[in-house]
């Protein structure tokens, strides 16, 4: 199984909510700057990302876990997504996670002057702050989508038996 | 193989260029394509189902909105994961001179009251078009042939 959680950059809420999904973030702290400096593309990410989808690693489950950044495409890239994979009858094999609606306006605000006025010191506090903010609501959607994920591979073995 | 053609959106010039990639345009009448105008189907965001080719390629459209290379990235890598590096997709991106234009009569045209005025203006602006996307499709059947 593929779990892409995407968001606008694809360098904040889709990368802690992917942190999340693999435990490189403990689920009951609300992390540190150092923590969350430490996880790959945390605020690290530049133009030539949009679009790209970028692997962060695999979970204990054997789910491959990815990241993108979206621009304003909004919860329609969702439905792309998925077509395009039940164009290609592998549907069962993907999960697409819109971090969006949890991004909040501090990190937007942060994301925007760190990430695209390249203004790190001035906006890197500002996001992280506001990821912090955002971490229990993070930590719910990342394990509604871990009880998803479940929940689809055993339906794909079962209709394999 | 499947074979999707995507644009800013999918109901209008992406639609007539899947269409004469299959051979099955031959004036620029395009109401009575299906699909053709249809908000809703494009709101859903899934391919839209067009047609086979004569080599039995499967033949969809889709509406990306504005970013439509960043899309293409994504769609084909996307393909890439999904089918272990063997894709088994050609995704075509459709053009035309008039985009912006296009995009703010496709938002205009989500209203009810103004959806026919806009349908009959993005009908005149794609009949100036067609040379463009006629020009696209043919390049793009060159290229797929050796596919």
């Amino acid at each position: 199984m593929k779990i892409i959680y995407h968001c606008f950059g694809g360098s904040h809420s889709s990368v802690t909510a992917a942190a999340l999904h693999l435990r490189i973030l403990n689920r009951n702290q609300v992390p540190t700057t150092e923590d969350l400096m430490k996880i790959p593309y945390y605020d690290k990410t530049n133009d030539t990302d949009f679009g790209s989808i970028r692997f962060m690693g695999t979970d204990e489950l054997g789910n491959d876990i990815y990241v993108l950044g979206k621009k304003s495409l909004g919860n329609r890239f969702s439905s792309i997504l998925m077509g395009v994979a039940e164009i290609l009858g592998k549907q069962d094999d993907l999960i697409v996670v819109n971090c969006m609606g949890l991004v909040n306006w501090s990190m937007k605000l942060g994301g925007f002057t760190s990430r695209r006025l390249g203004l790190v010191a001035l906006g890197r506090p500002v996001v992280i702050w506001g990821t912090r903010r955002a971490f229990n609501q993070l930590v719910n959607l990342v394990e509604i989508t871990r009880v998803k994920a479940i929940r689809k591979n055993r339906e794909s073995q079962v209709s394999c038996l | 193989m499947n074979i999707l053609f995507i644009g800013t959106t999918g109901i209008h010039h992406t639609l007539i260029a899947a269409h004469l990639f299959l051979d099955h345009l031959n004036e620029q009448d395009y109401d009575d394509l299906e699909f053709w105008g249809d908000w809703a189907k494009e709101e859903l965001g899934s391919p839209l189902f067009v047609g086979h080719d004569e080599m039995g390629n499967k033949v969809y459209v889709l509406g990306v909105g504005w970013d439509v290379l960043m899309a293409q990235k994504s769609i084909e890598q996307l393909d890439k994961l999904l089918n272990n590096d063997l894709p088994d997709l050609i995704v075509k991106p459709v053009f035309i001179k008039r985009e912006r234009v296009l995009l703010f009569l496709h938002r205009l045209g989500r209203r009810k009251k103004l959806n026919q005025l806009v349908q009959s203006l993005i009908t005149n602006l794609l009949k100036w078009e067609f040379i463009t996307i006629q020009k696209q499709v043919e390049r793009f059947r060159e290229g797929v042939r050796f596919v």
